[in-house]
Order: C-alpha cells, then structure tokens, then sequence
C-alpha cells in the first residue's frame, strides 16, 4: 500500500466505507453474501468509486488471497484488444485460488473500438467458467449492446458535497492539516464531484503546508495558466502571427501544455476577448474544427499554428493588409 | 531587398552563362528578324530551371536596344488577355517609333492550359501568325504543348549549366559582394545546385549575405544544410508561384518526404507570405494537408497522398492573392527541436505513469489509468518534490523511484539526489522493519 499517495492510502478497503452509492454497495453486499455475481457494468463519471468498488468487492470475496484473483486492466493504457485478451488468456488459465472463480477489472472499456469491443464479448464468453468480469465506463450508451445485455448495469453518481466534505475533513484530520472552510469550498468547486481529484488536491495543496486556504487551491489549480493562453491570443488578433507563434511553442515546452490543453482553452479564453460576440460565435467554430483536425491529423503543432493564422486573419491588427 | 539573381541577372547575350549554342542560335534569329520576316516569328526557349532562358531573353531585348512586353504566370493566359496585351503591343506597336521596336517575352507557356487558359493557345497561335515583333517563348518542359503549336517556333534547347561554369559565377559574385569565399566552398554549392545556376546563387546568398568571408569553417553548415539547400529550393519554388503545376511538380522534383517539406513550409510560410488573410488561407491548407497525413499514417493508405501533395504545394501557392518578390531567408524548422524534445518527455512521462501504476510487477501502485496518472498524481508529485521534499522521499521510496524518474519530476539535479538518499534511508527502515514482521495495514478513515 502506498502511504505516501493519499488517494491509495484512505482507499476504502471494505464496500461499507464508501461513501455515496448506497444502493451499488447493496446490491454488491448481496452478491458477496451469495458468493457469485455476474458480470458487471460500471457506469459514472471519474472519481465516484468505480475502481475502489471493484477492489473492494475482490477484497471481500477472496480474503487475503485476493490480489492472486484480481486482473486489474486499463483499456486506454493497452494498446489493442489483442494484448487485453492475451493477458486476460494467461491470467484465466489457472483456477481461482480459494474462490470459485477470478475477476477481470476492465478500467475505461468505453476507450474501446465496437470491434475490440466484440472482440471482448467472445473473450468473456469464452471463460464464463472461470471468471467474471467488471467493466467500468463513463457512459453506457458507448459499450455495445450485447456486452450490456450480459452485464448487470450499476451506475455510480457524481459524488454529492457532503460526501466529499466528509473524506477531505477526515483526511485532513489525520494528516494534521489546518483545512480553512473557503479552502474546502474551493476544494469542492473545483473536485466537481469527482472525489479522486478532491483528495489529489488536497494533497498537492498539502506539499505547501499545513494550512489550506481558497487561495492556495486556486493557485494550485491555475496552474494550467490561463493568462498565457489569453496573452497568446491577443498577440494573435492584434496581427502579429510570429510573435503569437513563439508564445505557443512556449506554452507547449515550456508549460508542457499538450494540444488539446491549448485548444480547450483557446476555447475558454475566446469568450474574454474584446471583440463582437458574433465574432466569438465564428471563432468558436473555427476552434471546434481545428480540435476535430488535431484528432484527425498527423502534426497537432502545425494544426494550432494553423488555427492561430485564422485568428490572425480575423483579429485585422494593425500589420495587417 | 534585391535578389542576387535579380541583381546580376546579365545585361547582353554575351555575359549569359553557359549554353553557347542556344546563345548563338539566338543571335542568328534576331538578325533574321533585321533582315524582314523570319522564317519562324517566335522562338521557343525551352529546359530545365535556372539554365538562362529568361536571362537570355531579357539580354536580347537590351541588346537589341529594343523594349520588352512580359506575361507570366501570375497573369492569366486567356485568349482576352493575350488579345488585349499582346496583341496590341504586336499590332499597333507605340506611338514613338524608338520604341516600337519591342519583344512580347511570354513566361511558362508549357502552363497554358485548362478550362480557365481556354483559347490561349488558339490566340498565340493567331498572333504568331501575325505579330510584327519577336515572340519569345520560354518553357521547361516543351512536349506538354501541342505539336503544330511547336511546328510554328524556332525551338531553342538550354541545357543545364557545367559545375566549372556555375562556379566561375559564384565566382563572380563573391568577387562583386566583396565575399571572400574558399574555393571549396563555392564548388559544394555548385555542385549541389545540379546545373541550376538560379538555385545555386540563392544557395549562396543564404548563406554568404551579410558576411565577409565563408571559409572551410562554414562547410560543416554547409553539408548539414545539404539537405536544406534542396529543400530552399523546393520552398521557393512553391511558395513563389502560382502556378498549380510549378507548385506540385516543385514537390515531386523534391527527393525530401511530403512530410518534411510540411514542416518547412509550415516554419517559412509566415515569412513569406505577410498579408493574414493569405497567410490564414495557405495555413488551412496546410492544416487540410497534414489532416489527410494523419488519414495515411492511422490507416496506411497512401493512395491519400496526392491530396496531401496537393493541398500543401498547389493549395499553400494559389492561396496568395499576389506574388512576394524579393529573396526570403528561410528557417530551419524549429518544430523538429521540438518534436524531438516533446516526443522524448511524453515518452519519459508514460514511462513513469506507467511505472507509477506497477503492473508491471504484478503488484497495482495507483489504481487509474495513465492519462488520470499523467493528469492529476504527476502534477502532485511534481509539486511534493519541490515544496516537500519529506512527503517526495516518502513517495519516491514507497513507488521504487530511480534518480533519473526523481530527477524528472523534481526538475533539479540537486533536489533530486537529496531526495534519492532519503528514499534510500526510507526503503532501508522499511525493509528492516518488514524483516520483524511489522506490516503496516491499510488506513481506514473511520477508524480512531
């Protein structure tokens, strides 16, 4: 167990202290009680406790042995549905060390093609016997249907301030920190629900200090300096492309911004630009198509390039003609 | 700025370079024309790039002391516009006698073509038949235009230019710009800029402007740039025309990758091209071009090629509205640095998030993805090595950092070997202790 990670330090080992999802800790509390359970879909949003749930119920089905039992997968870290299935194959070949079968924790499988996502299905049939498998997602609506069909849907909900409040406080009660009430609040403003962000930062926080104010949050967060985009963009309507330019290469070696940082928040910063909100609306079009073409592309540096001429073209500064 | 090319372009046949035969043949047919009516009312120079048809045509004309009328391919070659420029200029002539004796000199001929050149062929024709003035035609590439269109021309071959002639230019020029050059240094230019002599005194501008010596010193630059002098050319050639075909056959007559001619452009654009409405137009195409690049390298069909060709030469050169004269000093491309530096800390990166996760050795670290590692438990650590380097060691010991992954997060050589020994001192305390059987257990929040 890693202490010095707080996440995984105060990662609830046991489905009762999770906090939130009740009726999901029911219902899977009953299948430890039956010991079996189907296949099961996790469906929510990040940090609500997909994973933790997973890890708690091998825990509780397998005892001490459980980590032999538990193939914990990330379908966006593997690459391809072939190495999913090869470590799935080596892993369900020998039998469940004290329980009646293993489970296969399948993180993000909504990361997966519907073919990898076929693929999977006759994987997971082909080892019914033996293992079971849990899928987790943000959407549903993005795994097929017959995956679904085979699945028992739990879906996990945006964690409620109360929820949160009450981790952060006992986190901070025993690592000794002084947790301010606006400091807190900014702590839940930003968390958005998502408790594992509100514990990473927490402990960020915490790398300061042991007193936790709004401020320190705040500057912990803006980080991603949104000041430096803004600045960007107004070199970039005022005509100077080459200077808007050396401003972006800047933010994404310096900053180590990666593209889709500086598109979303090129998009951000659009709004504060001084220029006719129906300008707004065009540019903001624009940035959805270069976005789309940076997926689509070979070179996101030569697409942001692009997308800055076009605000260069529209800014009409004073270089231009 | 004037281009060196412009400023020693020759003045009388006499100092053009190389290609004596096409020279003479030359002289030969204007004194026809003194004479009465030639046999052939025009003359088709034809040949590869930068071997002096239009230096010659424009030594001709002075020579003769007469005045010139130029179309080229900026200007559209339609019937009207060859009907209304030279075809007045052929008929009428000018009011002054002086000056009526003119040439009409008419650029990329072999361009002519097309929906929107329809009837421009037709029309030259017609005013070869007619024109009381020397017609010269200049062309690289003859056999693209009909025969009984060359039937009409007197059909003038310019050859590429020997490496001793191209040198004795370069020469020339050093001599002239006050540039104190070592031989060895004009010949690898010469010999680089294969029997284009235009190439070769842009090569040599790009490099000996604004100096007073290039010596062997500069040679190692010179080789690297190798490949850059290439592609100069190829630059120029796409960023400087608007002719579709100039701009694809300058991309085909490259030997670089479509890709790394992208990236050149994609550098140099913004020098050339200074109006931002042209700029944004040439970037989109660009953008278009790498987009379809993006299409070949995720599906490995390289039938979509053409359209990435396409799009970053004929796309990036019509989208100028006019042409930028004067010579531009292009840029090495600063995003192969940084392709280079990014692709070397994202890979650092995943490494470590990928370390942080520990499947690796069967034993999970952090439960979540890379991107979630990456996103959210990287930037901590960051921040852990830099303002408390206590908890950092705790972290780096418990998470088996090695130096350089400490190193990486802590962003100091310094601060990171202090956190290396402490972590060291950590692990040694725990090993200890886990040899007395002393586990430690998991938190639980809800206990006191």
């Amino acid at each position: 167990m890693i202490e010095a990670v707080w996440v995984e330090k105060y990662r609830p080992s046991k489905l009762d202290e999770m906090v939130g999802q009740r009726e999901v800790v029911e219902r899977l509390k009953g299948y430890v009680a039956s010991r079996n359970m189907p296949n099961l879909l996790f469906a929510g949003p990040p940090g609500t406790g997909k994973t933790t749930a997973a890890l708690a119920l091998a825990r509780e089905f397998f005892g001490k042995n459980w980590k032999a039992n538990f193939l914990e997968l990330n379908a966006s870290d593997e690459r391809g549905i072939d190495v999913v299935r090869g470590k799935i194959k080596n892993f369900a070949r020998t039998q469940a060390i004290g329980g009646d079968f293993k489970i296969i924790f399948l993180d993000e499988a909504d990361a997966l093609t519907k073919d990898a996502q076929h693929a999977l299905r006759r994987t997971m049939e082909m080892y019914t016997s033996t293992c079971r498998f849990i899928l987790s997602c943000n959407y549903s609506s993005k795994i097929i249907e017959p995956i679904q069909s085979r699945c028992a849907l739990f879906r996990f909900r945006p964690l409620n301030d109360e929820d949160i409040t009450q981790v952060v406080r006992r986190i901070a009660m025993k690592e000794g920190l002084d947790l301010t009430k606006d400091g807190l609040e900014a702590i839940l403003y930003v968390a958005e629900g998502d408790l594992r962000k509100a514990i990473n930062l927490l402990q960020s926080a915490a790398a300061f200090g042991k007193e936790i104010d709004a401020e320190l949050v705040y500057r912990i967060v803006g980080k991603a300096r949104p000041q430096e985009v803004r600045e960007m963009l107004s070199i970039a309507m005022k005509g100077d492309f080459l200077k808007a330019r050396e401003k972006l290469r800047e933010l994404m070696i310096t900053y180590g911004m990666s593209g889709e940082d500086v598109v979303a928040q090129m998009h951000r910063e659009t709004f504060n630009l001084d220029i006719p909100d129906r300008q707004k609306v065009e540019l903001v079009d624009i940035i959805g198509e270069y976005d789309f073409r940076i997926k689509e592309g070979a070179s996101e540096l030569i697409q942001l390039e692009a997308l800055l001429a076009q605000f260069v073209a529209r800014g009409g500064g004073e270089n231009s003609v | 700025m004037k281009t060196w090319v412009e400023k020693y372009r020759p003045r009388t046949l006499k100092e053009v370079a190389g290609n004596p035969k096409a020279i003479a043949a030359l002289v030969a047919w204007v004194k026809e024309w003194k004479l009465g009516k030639p046999k052939k009312r025009a003359v088709l120079l034809y040949g590869p790039p930068g071997s002096g048809k239009t230096s010659a045509a424009y030594a001709l004309a002075r020579d003769l002391n007469y005045d010139y009328i130029e179309l080229n391919a900026s200007d559209w070659r339609t019937r009207d516009v060859i009907n209304r420029i030279v075809g007045s200029a052929s008929r009428f002539g000018t009011l002054d006698p002086e000056r009526e004796k003119k040439v009409i000199i008419l650029d990329e001929v072999d361009g002519i073509h097309g929906r929107a050149e329809y009837g421009g062929l037709a029309a030259l024709k017609k005013l070869i038949g007619q024109s009381r003035h020397p017609i010269i035609l200049i062309a690289n590439d003859p056999w693209k235009l009909p025969a009984d269109f060359r039937n009409l021309t007197l059909m003038v071959e310019f050859k590429r230019i020997n490496q001793r002639t191209v040198l004795r230019v370069l020469k020339e020029i050093c001599r002239r710009e006050g540039i104190e050059a070592e031989e060895k240094v004009l010949k690898i230019i010469a010999a680089n800029s294969n029997g284009d002599l235009r190439s070769a005194i842009n090569d040599l501008q790009a490099l000996a402007e604004g100096r007073r010596k290039l010596s062997l010193a500069d040679v190692e630059l010179l080789t690297m740039r190798d490949v850059e002098i290439k592609i100069f050319d190829t630059l120029v050639r796409i960023l400087k025309t608007e002719s579709i075909d100039r701009a694809r056959e300058a991309v085909f007559d490259s030997g670089e990758e479509p890709d790394t001619i992208l990236k050149w452009l994609a550098e140099n654009l913004p020098l050339e091209y200074r109006d931002p409405e042209d700029l944004a137009r040439a970037y989109n195409y660009l953008s278009r071009a790498d987009v379809f690049h993006g299409r070949i390298l995720r599906r490995q069909d390289w039938g979509l090629l053409s359209y990435m060709v396409d799009l970053m030469s004929a796309g990036v050169a019509l989208a100028k509205k006019r042409k930028y004269p004067g010579y531009t000093r292009y840029q090495y491309p600063k995003i192969f640095a940084m392709y280079a530096q990014l692709r070397g800390e994202r890979q650092s990166l995943d490494a470590l998030a990928e370390k942080l996760q520990g499947r690796k050795d069967a034993h999970t670290k952090i439960h979540a993805s890379k991107r979630i590692i990456k996103e959210q438990f990287i930037p901590m650590l960051v921040l852990l090595m830099k303002h408390n380097p206590e908890m950092a060691a705790l972290a780096a010991s418990e998470l088996e950092l090695e130096l350089k992954e400490i190193k990486l997060l802590a962003g100091d050589e310094k601060l990171a070997g202090e956190i290396y020994k402490q972590a060291e001192e950590i692990t040694k305390e725990r090993m200890r202790r886990l040899a007395r059987g002393d586990r430690t257990k998991q938190v639980s929040l809800w206990e006191f």
